[in-house]
Protein backbone atom coordinates (compact mmCIF):
# COMPACT_ATOMS: atom_id res chain seq x y z
CA UNK A 1 0.00 0.00 0.00
CA UNK A 2 0.87 3.65 -0.38
CA UNK A 3 1.38 3.90 3.37
CA UNK A 4 4.51 1.81 3.18
CA UNK A 5 6.14 4.58 1.23
CA UNK A 6 8.20 5.54 4.31
CA UNK A 7 10.06 2.32 4.07
CA UNK A 8 11.11 3.52 0.64
CA UNK A 9 12.65 0.54 -1.04
CA UNK A 10 13.90 -0.96 2.19
CA UNK A 11 13.80 -4.76 2.48
CA UNK A 12 14.60 -5.78 6.07
CA UNK A 13 17.10 -8.61 6.28
CA UNK A 14 20.20 -9.97 7.86
CA UNK A 15 22.76 -9.94 5.08
CA UNK A 16 26.31 -8.57 5.42
CA UNK A 17 25.06 -5.46 3.63
CA UNK A 18 22.22 -5.00 6.10
CA UNK A 19 24.64 -5.31 8.98
CA UNK A 20 27.01 -2.68 7.72
CA UNK A 21 27.02 0.60 9.66
CA UNK A 22 24.91 3.08 7.66
CA UNK A 23 27.69 5.66 7.89
CA UNK A 24 30.07 3.19 6.26
CA UNK A 25 27.49 2.54 3.57
CA UNK A 26 27.45 6.23 2.70
CA UNK A 27 31.26 6.39 2.64
CA UNK A 28 31.52 3.23 0.54
CA UNK A 29 28.87 4.46 -1.90
CA UNK A 30 30.81 7.67 -2.37
CA UNK A 31 34.02 5.73 -3.12
CA UNK A 32 32.10 3.45 -5.49
CA UNK A 33 30.72 6.40 -7.44
CA UNK A 34 34.18 7.89 -7.82
CA UNK A 35 35.57 4.51 -8.96
CA UNK A 36 32.82 4.23 -11.58
CA UNK A 37 33.87 7.50 -13.11
CA UNK A 38 37.51 6.48 -13.19
CA UNK A 39 36.81 3.27 -15.12
CA UNK A 40 38.05 3.72 -18.66
CA UNK A 41 38.75 0.41 -20.34
CA UNK A 42 37.29 -3.04 -20.78
CA UNK A 43 39.15 -4.52 -17.78
CA UNK A 44 38.06 -1.90 -15.33
CA UNK A 45 34.51 -2.16 -16.60
CA UNK A 46 34.64 -5.93 -16.16
CA UNK A 47 35.66 -5.35 -12.55
CA UNK A 48 32.72 -2.96 -12.10
CA UNK A 49 30.33 -5.64 -13.30
CA UNK A 50 31.94 -8.22 -11.09
CA UNK A 51 31.71 -5.98 -8.05
CA UNK A 52 28.05 -5.14 -8.69
CA UNK A 53 27.27 -8.84 -9.03
CA UNK A 54 29.04 -9.60 -5.76
CA UNK A 55 27.11 -6.86 -3.97
CA UNK A 56 23.84 -8.20 -5.40
CA UNK A 57 24.59 -11.72 -4.26
CA UNK A 58 25.67 -10.65 -0.78
CA UNK A 59 22.59 -8.48 -0.25
CA UNK A 60 20.17 -11.38 -0.74
CA UNK A 61 17.84 -9.00 -2.59
CA UNK A 62 15.85 -10.71 -5.33
CA UNK A 63 17.06 -10.07 -8.88
CA UNK A 64 13.53 -9.22 -9.97
CA UNK A 65 13.51 -6.39 -7.43
CA UNK A 66 16.77 -5.02 -8.74
CA UNK A 67 15.59 -5.21 -12.34
CA UNK A 68 12.40 -3.40 -11.38
CA UNK A 69 14.53 -0.70 -9.81
CA UNK A 70 16.22 -0.18 -13.16
CA UNK A 71 12.94 0.48 -14.94
CA UNK A 72 12.86 4.25 -14.46
CA UNK A 73 16.26 4.64 -16.15
CA UNK A 74 15.59 2.35 -19.13
CA UNK A 75 14.45 5.17 -21.38
CA UNK A 76 17.35 7.50 -20.70
CA UNK A 77 19.88 4.67 -21.00
CA UNK A 78 18.50 3.45 -24.32
CA UNK A 79 18.25 6.98 -25.64
CA UNK A 80 21.86 7.89 -24.82
CA UNK A 81 23.05 4.51 -26.09
CA UNK A 82 21.43 5.14 -29.48
CA UNK A 83 22.89 8.62 -29.68
CA UNK A 84 26.31 7.22 -28.86
CA UNK A 85 26.04 4.47 -31.46
CA UNK A 86 25.08 6.82 -34.29
CA UNK A 87 27.09 9.85 -33.44
CA UNK A 88 30.44 8.44 -32.37
CA UNK A 89 32.95 8.66 -35.19
CA UNK A 90 35.75 6.11 -35.58
CA UNK A 91 38.17 4.96 -38.24
CA UNK A 92 36.57 2.07 -40.11
CA UNK A 93 32.77 1.86 -40.10
CA UNK A 94 31.23 -1.49 -39.16
CA UNK A 95 28.07 -0.81 -41.09
CA UNK A 96 27.87 1.74 -43.84
CA UNK A 97 24.54 2.95 -45.23
CA UNK A 98 25.84 6.08 -46.84
CA UNK A 99 24.77 8.77 -44.40
CA UNK A 100 24.41 6.40 -41.48
CA UNK A 101 27.72 4.95 -40.42
CA UNK A 102 28.10 2.80 -37.33
CA UNK A 103 31.60 2.46 -35.98
CA UNK A 104 32.74 -0.17 -33.45
CA UNK A 105 33.87 2.68 -31.22
CA UNK A 106 30.26 3.85 -31.01
CA UNK A 107 29.10 0.45 -29.88
CA UNK A 108 31.81 0.22 -27.24
CA UNK A 109 31.07 3.68 -25.95
CA UNK A 110 27.36 2.86 -25.70
CA UNK A 111 28.06 -0.43 -23.94
CA UNK A 112 30.39 1.17 -21.42
CA UNK A 113 27.94 3.97 -20.78
CA UNK A 114 25.23 1.41 -20.04
CA UNK A 115 27.51 -0.48 -17.66
CA UNK A 116 28.39 2.73 -15.89
CA UNK A 117 24.84 3.89 -15.31
CA UNK A 118 23.52 0.45 -14.41
CA UNK A 119 26.28 -0.31 -11.92
CA UNK A 120 25.88 3.16 -10.43
CA UNK A 121 22.16 2.65 -9.86
CA UNK A 122 22.47 -0.97 -8.71
CA UNK A 123 25.37 -0.29 -6.37
CA UNK A 124 23.96 2.79 -4.66
CA UNK A 125 20.44 1.46 -4.36
CA UNK A 126 21.72 -1.81 -2.90
CA UNK A 127 23.80 0.02 -0.34
CA UNK A 128 21.61 3.01 0.50
CA UNK A 129 18.07 2.01 -0.25
CA UNK A 130 17.36 -1.74 -0.42
CA UNK A 131 19.36 -2.62 2.69
CA UNK A 132 19.09 0.62 4.71
CA UNK A 133 15.94 2.09 6.23
CA UNK A 134 15.43 5.80 5.52
CA UNK A 135 15.59 6.51 9.23
CA UNK A 136 18.98 4.80 9.60
CA UNK A 137 20.16 6.79 6.61
CA UNK A 138 18.97 10.09 8.10
CA UNK A 139 20.66 9.23 11.36
CA UNK A 140 23.91 8.31 9.61
CA UNK A 141 23.85 11.51 7.56
CA UNK A 142 23.36 13.58 10.70
CA UNK A 143 26.35 11.96 12.35
CA UNK A 144 28.59 12.19 9.28
CA UNK A 145 27.72 15.87 8.85
CA UNK A 146 28.26 16.61 12.54
CA UNK A 147 31.55 18.47 11.96
CA UNK A 148 29.65 20.94 9.76
CA UNK A 149 27.84 22.17 12.87
CA UNK A 150 30.97 24.17 13.61
CA UNK A 151 30.33 26.04 10.35
CA UNK A 152 26.80 26.83 11.62
CA UNK A 153 25.17 24.37 9.23
CA UNK A 154 21.87 23.36 10.90
CA UNK A 155 22.60 19.64 10.64
CA UNK A 156 20.43 18.57 13.56
CA UNK A 157 17.49 20.62 12.35
CA UNK A 158 17.64 19.09 8.87
CA UNK A 159 17.78 15.59 10.32
CA UNK A 160 14.82 16.39 12.60
CA UNK A 161 12.85 17.69 9.62
CA UNK A 162 13.61 14.52 7.67
CA UNK A 163 12.53 12.33 10.57
CA UNK A 164 9.28 14.22 11.06
CA UNK A 165 8.57 14.15 7.33
CA UNK A 166 9.10 10.39 7.26
CA UNK A 167 6.92 10.02 10.35
CA UNK A 168 4.03 12.03 8.88
CA UNK A 169 3.97 10.78 5.29
CA UNK A 170 1.80 7.75 6.13
CA UNK A 171 -0.47 9.87 8.33
CA UNK A 172 -1.01 12.46 5.62
CA UNK A 173 -1.55 9.84 2.93
CA UNK A 174 -4.20 8.23 5.10
CA UNK A 175 -5.78 11.61 5.60
CA UNK A 176 -5.76 12.37 1.87
CA UNK A 177 -7.58 9.11 1.24
CA UNK A 178 -10.17 9.98 3.89
CA UNK A 179 -10.77 13.43 2.43
CA UNK A 180 -11.02 12.02 -1.11
CA UNK A 181 -13.55 9.47 0.02
CA UNK A 182 -15.51 12.13 1.88
CA UNK A 183 -15.57 14.32 -1.23
CA UNK A 184 -16.49 11.39 -3.45
CA UNK A 185 -19.38 10.61 -1.12
CA UNK A 186 -20.56 14.15 -1.79
CA UNK A 187 -20.42 13.51 -5.50
CA UNK A 188 -16.98 14.87 -6.35
CA UNK A 189 -15.48 13.44 -9.52
CA UNK A 190 -11.71 13.16 -9.76
CA UNK A 191 -11.42 10.85 -12.73
CA UNK A 192 -13.13 12.50 -15.66
CA UNK A 193 -12.99 15.80 -17.49
CA UNK A 194 -10.06 17.62 -19.02
CA UNK A 195 -6.86 18.48 -17.21
CA UNK A 196 -8.16 21.84 -15.97
CA UNK A 197 -11.28 20.24 -14.49
CA UNK A 198 -9.25 17.58 -12.79
CA UNK A 199 -6.91 20.14 -11.29
CA UNK A 200 -9.92 22.08 -10.07
CA UNK A 201 -11.26 18.92 -8.47
CA UNK A 202 -8.06 18.73 -6.41
CA UNK A 203 -8.72 22.04 -4.67
CA UNK A 204 -11.32 20.65 -2.24
CA UNK A 205 -8.78 17.98 -1.28
CA UNK A 206 -5.76 20.18 -0.90
CA UNK A 207 -7.38 22.88 1.20
CA UNK A 208 -8.59 20.60 4.02
CA UNK A 209 -5.31 18.70 3.80
CA UNK A 210 -3.26 21.86 4.24
CA UNK A 211 -5.39 23.17 7.07
CA UNK A 212 -5.06 19.89 8.88
CA UNK A 213 -1.33 19.70 8.23
CA UNK A 214 -0.85 23.13 9.78
CA UNK A 215 -2.93 22.15 12.80
CA UNK A 216 -0.87 19.00 13.17
CA UNK A 217 2.36 20.96 12.93
CA UNK A 218 1.13 23.30 15.64
CA UNK A 219 0.13 20.50 18.00
CA UNK A 220 3.31 18.56 17.31
CA UNK A 221 5.43 21.59 18.14
CA UNK A 222 3.69 21.97 21.50
CA UNK A 223 3.97 18.23 22.19
CA UNK A 224 7.70 18.36 21.39
CA UNK A 225 8.20 21.32 23.70
CA UNK A 226 6.36 19.47 26.45
CA UNK A 227 8.88 16.67 26.01
CA UNK A 228 11.71 19.11 26.66
CA UNK A 229 12.77 19.53 23.04
CA UNK A 230 15.01 22.58 22.76
CA UNK A 231 17.03 21.97 19.63
CA UNK A 232 20.15 19.89 19.22
CA UNK A 233 22.17 21.39 22.09
CA UNK A 234 22.94 18.96 24.88
CA UNK A 235 20.94 16.26 23.17
CA UNK A 236 22.03 12.63 23.45
CA UNK A 237 20.96 9.63 21.41
CA UNK A 238 19.73 6.27 22.59
CA UNK A 239 21.25 4.42 19.68
CA UNK A 240 25.02 4.40 19.60
CA UNK A 241 26.49 3.73 16.18
CA UNK A 242 29.76 1.85 16.41
CA UNK A 243 31.91 0.77 13.50
CA UNK A 244 32.62 -2.94 13.71
CA UNK A 245 35.63 -4.81 12.34
CA UNK A 246 33.50 -5.80 9.35
CA UNK A 247 32.86 -2.17 8.48
CA UNK A 248 36.59 -1.66 8.16
CA UNK A 249 36.92 -4.85 6.14
CA UNK A 250 34.34 -3.38 3.78
CA UNK A 251 36.23 -0.13 3.60
CA UNK A 252 39.44 -2.01 2.87
CA UNK A 253 37.80 -4.09 0.12
CA UNK A 254 36.33 -0.95 -1.37
CA UNK A 255 39.69 0.81 -1.42
CA UNK A 256 41.35 -2.18 -3.06
CA UNK A 257 38.54 -2.23 -5.58
CA UNK A 258 38.98 1.41 -6.52
CA UNK A 259 42.73 1.14 -6.74
CA UNK A 260 42.30 -1.90 -9.01
CA UNK A 261 39.89 -0.02 -11.23
CA UNK A 262 42.42 2.75 -11.46
CA UNK A 263 45.32 0.41 -12.29
CA UNK A 264 43.39 -1.72 -14.76
CA UNK A 265 42.91 1.42 -16.82
CA UNK A 266 46.59 1.24 -17.69
CA UNK A 267 46.41 -2.18 -19.31
CA UNK A 268 46.67 -1.39 -23.02
CA UNK A 269 43.70 -2.46 -25.14
CA UNK A 270 42.93 -2.13 -28.82
CA UNK A 271 39.50 -0.67 -28.12
CA UNK A 272 39.48 3.07 -28.44
CA UNK A 273 36.88 5.06 -26.60
CA UNK A 274 35.65 8.50 -27.34
CA UNK A 275 35.99 9.61 -23.72
CA UNK B 1 7.51 21.36 48.36
CA UNK B 2 5.96 18.67 46.21
CA UNK B 3 2.88 20.15 44.71
CA UNK B 4 1.50 22.31 41.93
CA UNK B 5 0.24 25.68 43.11
CA UNK B 6 -1.84 28.27 41.27
CA UNK B 7 -1.86 31.64 42.99
CA UNK B 8 -4.56 33.91 41.65
CA UNK B 9 -3.80 32.96 38.06
CA UNK B 10 -5.52 34.53 35.06
CA UNK B 11 -4.72 34.01 31.42
CA UNK B 12 -5.93 35.63 28.22
CA UNK B 13 -5.06 34.75 24.64
CA UNK B 14 -5.70 38.33 23.49
CA UNK B 15 -2.63 40.37 22.85
CA UNK B 16 -4.02 43.78 23.78
CA UNK B 17 -4.25 43.64 27.56
CA UNK B 18 -5.38 47.26 27.72
CA UNK B 19 -8.77 46.43 26.23
CA UNK B 20 -11.58 47.11 28.66
CA UNK B 21 -13.29 43.74 28.61
CA UNK B 22 -10.71 41.07 28.00
CA UNK B 23 -11.91 37.51 27.42
CA UNK B 24 -10.01 35.53 30.04
CA UNK B 25 -9.55 31.85 29.20
CA UNK B 26 -9.00 31.21 32.90
CA UNK B 27 -9.46 33.74 35.67
CA UNK B 28 -8.48 34.04 39.32
CA UNK B 29 -7.54 30.42 39.78
CA UNK B 30 -6.31 29.38 43.21
CA UNK B 31 -5.51 25.72 43.33
CA UNK B 32 -3.12 23.28 44.92
CA UNK B 33 -2.58 19.81 43.49
CA UNK B 34 -0.88 17.53 46.01
CA UNK B 35 1.70 15.02 44.93
CA UNK B 36 0.46 11.43 44.76
CA UNK B 37 -3.21 12.23 44.28
CA UNK B 38 -5.36 11.46 41.27
CA UNK B 39 -7.30 14.47 40.10
CA UNK B 40 -9.96 14.76 37.43
CA UNK B 41 -10.81 18.09 35.83
CA UNK B 42 -14.27 18.31 34.31
CA UNK B 43 -15.81 21.05 32.23
CA UNK B 44 -17.48 21.54 28.89
CA UNK B 45 -15.69 22.72 25.75
CA UNK B 46 -14.02 26.08 26.13
CA UNK B 47 -14.22 26.11 29.92
CA UNK B 48 -10.45 26.60 30.16
CA UNK B 49 -9.22 23.09 30.96
CA UNK B 50 -6.48 22.95 28.32
CA UNK B 51 -5.38 26.47 29.16
CA UNK B 52 -5.06 25.43 32.80
CA UNK B 53 -3.01 22.39 31.79
CA UNK B 54 -0.65 24.40 29.58
CA UNK B 55 -0.12 26.89 32.39
CA UNK B 56 1.18 24.09 34.61
CA UNK B 57 4.19 23.19 32.45
CA UNK B 58 4.96 26.64 31.16
CA UNK B 59 3.70 26.25 27.59
CA UNK B 60 1.59 29.28 28.54
CA UNK B 61 2.70 31.81 31.13
CA UNK B 62 0.12 33.48 33.37
CA UNK B 63 -1.08 36.93 32.32
CA UNK B 64 -1.31 37.61 36.04
CA UNK B 65 -0.64 35.50 39.11
CA UNK B 66 1.90 32.75 39.61
CA UNK B 67 2.16 29.03 38.92
CA UNK B 68 4.74 26.92 40.76
CA UNK B 69 5.66 23.27 40.35
CA UNK B 70 7.48 21.84 43.37
CA UNK B 71 8.30 25.42 44.25
CA UNK B 72 9.69 26.29 40.80
CA UNK B 73 8.08 29.31 39.17
CA UNK B 74 7.01 28.55 35.58
CA UNK B 75 7.77 32.09 34.46
CA UNK B 76 11.45 31.63 35.25
CA UNK B 77 12.96 30.39 31.99
CA UNK B 78 15.73 28.56 33.85
CA UNK B 79 13.21 26.23 35.46
CA UNK B 80 11.38 25.35 32.30
CA UNK B 81 13.15 22.10 31.33
CA UNK B 82 13.02 20.79 34.88
CA UNK B 83 9.32 21.68 35.11
CA UNK B 84 8.52 19.95 31.83
CA UNK B 85 10.48 16.91 32.95
CA UNK B 86 8.55 16.85 36.22
CA UNK B 87 5.14 17.41 34.63
CA UNK B 88 4.51 15.16 31.65
CA UNK B 89 1.68 15.99 29.28
CA UNK B 90 -0.33 13.78 26.94
CA UNK B 91 -2.71 15.35 24.45
CA UNK B 92 -5.85 14.43 22.61
CA UNK B 93 -4.68 13.44 19.15
CA UNK B 94 -2.23 10.53 19.39
CA UNK B 95 -0.96 11.14 15.87
CA UNK B 96 0.17 14.67 16.58
CA UNK B 97 2.48 13.88 19.48
CA UNK B 98 4.51 10.98 18.17
CA UNK B 99 7.75 12.24 16.66
CA UNK B 100 9.74 9.21 15.53
CA UNK B 101 9.07 6.47 13.00
CA UNK B 102 9.81 3.65 15.42
CA UNK B 103 8.05 3.16 18.77
CA UNK B 104 11.18 2.82 20.92
CA UNK B 105 12.80 5.83 19.28
CA UNK B 106 9.77 7.90 20.09
CA UNK B 107 9.80 6.85 23.73
CA UNK B 108 13.49 7.81 23.81
CA UNK B 109 12.78 11.32 22.49
CA UNK B 110 12.22 12.96 25.91
CA UNK B 111 15.29 11.49 27.66
CA UNK B 112 17.38 12.29 24.56
CA UNK B 113 16.33 15.93 24.84
CA UNK B 114 17.36 15.89 28.49
CA UNK B 115 20.82 14.61 27.61
CA UNK B 116 20.48 11.33 29.49
CA UNK B 117 23.38 8.95 28.71
CA UNK B 118 22.55 6.35 25.99
CA UNK B 119 22.61 3.21 28.15
CA UNK B 120 20.31 4.82 30.68
CA UNK B 121 17.91 5.92 27.94
CA UNK B 122 17.78 2.31 26.80
CA UNK B 123 16.80 1.07 30.26
CA UNK B 124 14.28 3.89 30.76
CA UNK B 125 12.65 3.05 27.42
CA UNK B 126 12.34 -0.58 28.41
CA UNK B 127 10.93 0.37 31.77
CA UNK B 128 8.44 2.85 30.28
CA UNK B 129 7.21 0.48 27.57
CA UNK B 130 6.78 -2.16 30.22
CA UNK B 131 4.80 0.19 32.45
CA UNK B 132 2.25 0.77 29.68
CA UNK B 133 2.30 -2.85 28.51
CA UNK B 134 3.70 -2.10 25.05
CA UNK B 135 7.10 -3.84 25.18
CA UNK B 136 6.31 -6.21 22.34
CA UNK B 137 5.60 -3.27 20.00
CA UNK B 138 9.06 -1.79 20.54
CA UNK B 139 10.05 -1.94 16.89
CA UNK B 140 6.70 -1.17 15.28
CA UNK B 141 5.96 1.93 13.23
CA UNK B 142 3.42 4.24 14.91
CA UNK B 143 0.98 4.05 12.01
CA UNK B 144 0.67 0.31 12.52
CA UNK B 145 -0.84 0.82 16.00
CA UNK B 146 -4.42 1.41 17.17
CA UNK B 147 -5.42 4.73 18.72
CA UNK B 148 -5.27 3.34 22.26
CA UNK B 149 -1.85 1.83 21.62
CA UNK B 150 -0.55 5.11 20.20
CA UNK B 151 -1.77 6.93 23.31
CA UNK B 152 -0.01 4.39 25.50
CA UNK B 153 3.19 5.06 23.55
CA UNK B 154 2.70 8.77 24.17
CA UNK B 155 2.33 8.00 27.89
CA UNK B 156 5.46 5.84 27.78
CA UNK B 157 7.30 8.76 26.18
CA UNK B 158 6.35 10.84 29.20
CA UNK B 159 7.18 8.12 31.76
CA UNK B 160 10.68 7.78 30.28
CA UNK B 161 11.36 11.31 31.54
CA UNK B 162 10.62 10.08 35.10
CA UNK B 163 7.92 12.66 35.84
CA UNK B 164 6.16 13.19 39.16
CA UNK B 165 2.97 14.41 37.52
CA UNK B 166 1.22 13.34 34.33
CA UNK B 167 -1.51 15.45 32.77
CA UNK B 168 -3.78 13.72 30.27
CA UNK B 169 -5.65 16.42 28.36
CA UNK B 170 -8.68 14.66 26.89
CA UNK B 171 -6.39 11.82 25.92
CA UNK B 172 -9.33 9.44 25.69
CA UNK B 173 -11.55 11.69 23.59
CA UNK B 174 -10.58 10.24 20.21
CA UNK B 175 -10.58 6.62 21.32
CA UNK B 176 -13.17 3.87 21.18
CA UNK B 177 -14.47 2.46 24.50
CA UNK B 178 -11.79 -0.22 24.50
CA UNK B 179 -9.00 2.32 23.90
CA UNK B 180 -10.43 4.52 26.65
CA UNK B 181 -10.33 1.63 29.06
CA UNK B 182 -6.66 0.97 28.13
CA UNK B 183 -5.68 4.55 28.91
CA UNK B 184 -7.71 4.83 32.12
CA UNK B 185 -6.26 1.57 33.44
CA UNK B 186 -2.76 2.73 32.55
CA UNK B 187 -3.28 6.07 34.32
CA UNK B 188 -4.75 4.30 37.33
CA UNK B 189 -1.83 1.91 37.62
CA UNK B 190 0.70 4.74 37.26
CA UNK B 191 -0.95 6.54 40.13
CA UNK B 192 -1.22 3.50 42.39
CA UNK B 193 1.99 1.63 41.52
CA UNK B 194 4.44 4.33 40.50
CA UNK B 195 3.06 7.02 42.80
CA UNK B 196 2.74 9.46 39.91
CA UNK B 197 0.20 12.24 40.38
CA UNK B 198 -2.32 12.00 37.55
CA UNK B 199 -4.42 14.89 36.34
CA UNK B 200 -7.09 13.60 34.01
CA UNK B 201 -8.90 16.20 31.93
CA UNK B 202 -12.08 14.85 30.42
CA UNK B 203 -15.71 15.37 29.74
CA UNK B 204 -16.64 11.75 30.30
CA UNK B 205 -18.21 11.74 33.77
CA UNK B 206 -17.55 8.04 34.31
CA UNK B 207 -13.82 8.74 34.28
CA UNK B 208 -14.20 10.95 37.34
CA UNK B 209 -15.73 8.28 39.54
CA UNK B 210 -12.51 6.70 40.76
CA UNK B 211 -10.51 9.89 41.26
CA UNK B 212 -9.43 11.20 44.67
CA UNK B 213 -10.60 14.63 43.73
CA UNK B 214 -12.78 16.22 41.06
CA UNK B 215 -12.38 19.82 39.94
CA UNK B 216 -15.18 21.29 37.85
CA UNK B 217 -14.47 24.26 35.62
CA UNK B 218 -16.88 26.60 33.97
CA UNK B 219 -16.13 29.74 32.02
CA UNK B 220 -12.50 29.87 33.15
CA UNK B 221 -13.19 29.43 36.87
CA UNK B 222 -13.24 26.54 39.29
CA UNK B 223 -16.86 26.10 40.30
CA UNK B 224 -16.65 22.87 42.30
CA UNK B 225 -13.81 21.07 43.95
CA UNK B 226 -14.03 17.98 46.12
CA UNK B 227 -14.44 14.23 46.27
CA UNK B 228 -16.36 12.58 43.41
CA UNK B 229 -19.19 11.78 45.83
CA UNK B 230 -19.44 15.44 46.83
CA UNK B 231 -19.34 16.75 43.27
CA UNK B 232 -21.86 14.27 41.93
CA UNK B 233 -24.29 14.89 44.74
CA UNK B 234 -24.79 18.36 43.27
CA UNK B 235 -26.61 17.17 40.16
CA UNK B 236 -28.55 20.41 39.73
CA UNK B 237 -25.44 22.51 39.76
CA UNK B 238 -23.67 20.26 37.24
CA UNK B 239 -26.65 20.31 34.93
CA UNK B 240 -26.84 24.08 35.16
CA UNK B 241 -23.38 24.37 33.64
CA UNK B 242 -24.15 21.84 30.93
CA UNK B 243 -22.48 18.76 32.36
CA UNK B 244 -23.93 15.28 32.64
CA UNK B 245 -23.61 12.94 35.57
CA UNK B 246 -22.89 9.19 35.49
CA UNK B 247 -25.98 7.16 34.62
CA UNK B 248 -26.48 5.56 38.09
CA UNK B 249 -26.26 9.02 39.67
CA UNK B 250 -28.78 10.32 37.17
CA UNK B 251 -31.20 7.47 37.91
CA UNK B 252 -31.14 7.98 41.68
CA UNK B 253 -31.37 11.74 41.20
CA UNK B 254 -34.52 11.43 39.09
CA UNK B 255 -36.06 8.99 41.58
CA UNK B 256 -35.37 11.26 44.53
CA UNK B 257 -36.86 14.17 42.64
CA UNK B 258 -40.04 12.08 42.44
CA UNK B 259 -40.09 11.89 46.21
CA UNK B 260 -38.25 8.62 46.83
CA UNK B 261 -35.79 8.89 49.68
CA UNK B 262 -32.54 7.80 48.07
CA UNK B 263 -28.98 8.90 48.90
CA UNK B 264 -27.21 11.40 46.62
CA UNK B 265 -23.65 11.09 45.30
CA UNK B 266 -23.85 7.45 44.24
CA UNK B 267 -21.79 6.83 41.12
CA UNK B 268 -21.44 3.15 40.30
CA UNK B 269 -24.02 0.65 39.09
CA UNK B 270 -23.30 -1.61 42.06
CA UNK B 271 -23.81 1.09 44.68
CA UNK B 272 -26.97 2.22 42.94
CA UNK B 273 -28.32 -1.32 42.89
CA UNK B 274 -27.50 -1.76 46.59
CA UNK B 275 -29.18 1.52 47.49
CA UNK B 276 -32.30 0.61 45.51
CA UNK B 277 -32.43 -2.86 47.04
CA UNK B 278 -32.22 -1.43 50.54
CA UNK B 279 -34.88 1.13 49.72
CA UNK B 280 -37.26 -1.43 48.22
CA UNK B 281 -36.79 -3.93 51.07
CA UNK B 282 -37.70 -1.23 53.58
CA UNK B 283 -40.92 -1.07 51.60
CA UNK B 284 -41.55 2.60 52.01
N1 LIG C 1 -4.94 29.44 20.84
C1 LIG C 1 -6.01 30.13 21.25
N2 LIG C 1 -6.19 31.39 20.82
C2 LIG C 1 -7.26 32.13 21.24
N3 LIG C 1 -8.19 31.67 22.08
C3 LIG C 1 -8.08 30.43 22.55
C4 LIG C 1 -6.98 29.58 22.16
N4 LIG C 1 -7.11 28.39 22.77
C5 LIG C 1 -8.24 28.47 23.51
N5 LIG C 1 -8.83 29.68 23.39
C6 LIG C 1 -10.05 30.14 24.07
O1 LIG C 1 -9.84 30.01 25.46
C7 LIG C 1 -10.97 29.47 26.08
C8 LIG C 1 -10.61 28.22 26.86
O2 LIG C 1 -10.18 27.23 25.95
P1 LIG C 1 -9.57 25.84 26.37
O3 LIG C 1 -8.63 26.06 27.49
O4 LIG C 1 -9.05 25.19 25.15
O5 LIG C 1 -10.85 25.06 26.91
P2 LIG C 1 -11.13 23.50 27.03
O6 LIG C 1 -9.84 22.79 26.97
O7 LIG C 1 -11.83 23.37 28.35
O8 LIG C 1 -12.04 23.13 25.91
C9 LIG C 1 -12.00 29.24 25.00
O9 LIG C 1 -12.90 30.32 25.01
C10 LIG C 1 -11.19 29.22 23.74
O10 LIG C 1 -11.95 29.73 22.68
MG1 LIG D 1 -9.19 21.26 25.64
Amino acid sequence: MLKDITLGQFFPGNSPLHKMDPRMKIIISAIFIVAIFFAKNIFSFALLILFSLILTTLSGIKHSVILKGLKPIVFIVVFTAIINIFWTKGETPLINFGIIKIYPEGIYTAAFMIIRVVSLVVGTSLLLSYTTSPIALTDALERLMNPLKKLKVPVHEFAMMMTIALRFIPTLIEETEKIMNAQKARGADFESGNLLNRLKALVPILIPLFISAFRRADELAVAMECRCYHGGDGRTKMKILRFSVFDFVWLFVMLIFSVSVFCLNYIPTTIKLSF
Amino acid sequence: MSNIVFENVSYTYTEQPNLSNIPFAVKNINLTIEKGSSVVILGHNGSGKSTLAKLINGILLPTSGKVTVNGMDTSNQENILEIRRTVGMVFQNPDNQIVATVVEEDVAFGPENLGVPPHEIRSRVEYALNAVGMSEFRLHAPHQLSGGQKQRIAIAGVIAMKPQYIILDESTAMLDPYGRREILDTAHSLNKNENITTVLITHYMEEAVYADRVIVMNDGSVVMDGSPAYVFSNVDKLKAIGLDVPQPTELLYLLSKDGHKLPAGIMTVKDAADALEKYLLKGE
